[in-house]
């Protein structure tokens, strides 16, 4: 079985040297740089072999009001329950493009991280994948985390699988 | 879909087709909206999802078993 890894950044060129810079240095300030917050996509062919990619993400205004509303006795917010994949770019309050959303199907924290992962079996997504999205609901709903990434192309026989880690530092 | 893969073996040629991956699906009933695979599912409609998928979405509360 053969897993590669790339470490890339928002945009298309995963592998300039900015970067590998704002990667490294998002892992000792994650908060100076603004990408607070990872991602790893992987997906499985059917032969078993497995291809991930590392990408920053943005967190968006309303995920950051979001997380604050969380602290109030009674959080009048969503939460973030399901992860969206599509095809475009430049999502702000949505995805772009979005292809399908799924529930999460998993939810959790180790002291200041929260891990959320979403998967989508053979016969799921099958796109051409560039932006995914972690929503509050299973449908419109509030968009707290986004990013952008190469194509990643989902064959209809391909299981994905995104890990959304989300740090408060 | 069916893709065709070309297999070379020395100097020959011949053709393999990869079968497609059958994905057993059930039917659920949507209790809230769902955006999948491009289409919406209104509350109420059917929608055919693979087990996995169907466990989270009956976990979130977003389906249940059809009566």
């Amino acid at each position: 079985m053969t897993t590669t890894i790339a470490h890339g950044g928002v945009t298309a060129n995963a592998k300039t040297l900015l970067g590998r810079i704002k990667y490294a240095l998002g892992k000792f300030f994650p908060s100076w740089v603004g990408q607070p917050f990872h991602m790893t996509i992987t997906i499985t062919h059917a032969d078993g072999t497995k291809e991930a990619r590392r990408v920053f993400n943005t967190v968006t205004t309303a995920g950051r009001n979001g997380i604050a509303d969380q602290i109030l006795a009674s959080p009048t917010l969503g939460k973030p329950t399901h992860m969206a994949v599509g095809t475009g770019t430049g999502g702000t309050t949505t995805l772009n493009a979005e292809v399908d959303r799924n529930a999460l199907t998993s939810k959790l924290r180790s002291g200041a991280v929260v891990t959320m992962i979403g998967d989508w079996a053979a016969g799921d997504a099958t796109a051409a994948l560039t932006e995914a999205g972690v929503l509050t609901a299973s449908t419109s709903g509030d968009l707290w985390l986004y990013t952008t990434f190469a194509v990643v192309n989902k064959a209809a026989a391909d299981a994905l699988q995104i890990q959304w880690t989300l740090t408060i530092s | 879909m069916r893709h065709k893969i070309n297999v070379h073996e020395g100097s020959a040629t011949k053709d393999a087709v990869v079968p497609e991956v059958e994905v057993e699906r059930l039917a659920y009933e949507v209790v809230n909206p769902l955006f999948k695979n491009g289409k919406k599912y209104e509350t109420g409609s059917t929608i055919q999802l693979d087990e996995a998928t169907a466990a989270s979405f009956l976990n979130s509360g977003d389906i249940k078993e059809k009566s």
